[in-house]
């Protein structure tokens, strides 16, 4: 198992944006299962009123492939390595990614991600996403690249993020 | 936001100006501020809904992410501009939606094609 503390370590984000909790299995460099508890205090459900019909409070299928993501990033450092200081792993492109089901706050999300190869700095990976017996999406692939330079202090030109 | 019909379909022009304040963005990286490759396919998402509208109460789900790609970056102060197109919708309901997303220069940062679908029971 991999704890809350070991993957902020793992992953640049910031505490709102670090949206996977614990890692409960990992067969390092290949698959592994990553859950994310969703709450109703998180920021995407700051602005919305009281009442709304149940669909409304759904968690957002953005933040759902950012979850899917971060498990992906930690799968792809436990073959490759935390990349070194200034360097990151930016989110290049997504394809067949469906969604079957949704997720309300008090849902814990189960990533079942696999790794399916890395290719000059392009991190490939698949796999699924379920609350309890429920799968909400199948994820066909989500690509990354390694990417130096990127962490420029806010407020810098912009430079590219993708392939 | 503003749309407009062709013979295609519905073109929804929106903009989106990046907010240093929202909580997440502080956090998409501290002391590094990019906005998340994922708020653009949300910003999309945001402007698809409000533009198609409420069904019985019900917005149009988000059922599929065909392909997404990002070729740059936004950051915050500066405005993501989207045009998207949505098709007319197939025997299952299921509309068809391919967007382009710019920086108010002109740059390209994202192409996105997405399935939106209202949820069973909805009707106009």
């Amino acid at each position: 198992m991999i704890d809350y503390g070991e993957i902020r370590a793992m992953l640049p984000h910031g505490a709102a944006m670090m949206l996977v909790d614990r890692i409960e299995w990992m067969e390092p460099g290949r698959a592994l299962r990553a859950v994310k508890a969703i709450s109703g205090s998180e920021p995407c459900y700051a602005h919305l009123p009281p009442g709304l019909p149940r669909e409304r409070y759904s968690y957002p299928v953005s933040l759902m492939i950012e979850s899917f993501g971060q498990a992906a990033a930690v799968l792809w450092h436990s073959a490759a390595g935390t990349p070194a200081p200034g360097t990151l792993l930016a989110f290049a492109a997504a394809r067949d990614c469906r969604f079957h089901g949704r997720a309300y706050p008090g849902d814990v999300l189960r990533h079942e991600v696999e790794f399916e190869h890395a290719v000059s700095g392009t991190g490939f990976a698949r796999g699924q996403i379920w609350v309890g017996d429920r799968r909400l999406a199948t994820i066909g692939s989500v690509i990354a690249v390694r990417r130096a330079g990127l962490m420029r202090p806010t407020g810098d030109v912009a430079v590219p993020a993708g392939t | 936001m503003q749309m407009t019909e062709d013979g295609g379909g519905l073109v929804i022009n929106a903009s989106k100006r990046i907010d240093a304040s929202d909580p997440y963005i502080a956090a998409h990286f501290p002391g590094r501020t990019i906005y998340p490759g994922v708020f653009i396919l949300e910003t999309v998402r945001q402007a698809v809904a409000a533009a198609l509208g409420e069904r019985s109460g019900a917005y149009p789900d988000l059922t599929a992410v065909r392909s997404l790609r990002f070729v740059g970056a936004v950051h915050p102060g500066e405005r993501l501009v989207v045009a998207a197109t949505v098709g007319s919708p197939g025997p299952d309901g299921t509309l068809d939606v391919d967007a382009g997303c710019r920086r108010a220069d002109g740059s390209a940062v994202a192409r996105v094609v997405l399935e939106f679908r209202y949820p069973a029971g909805s009707h106009d």
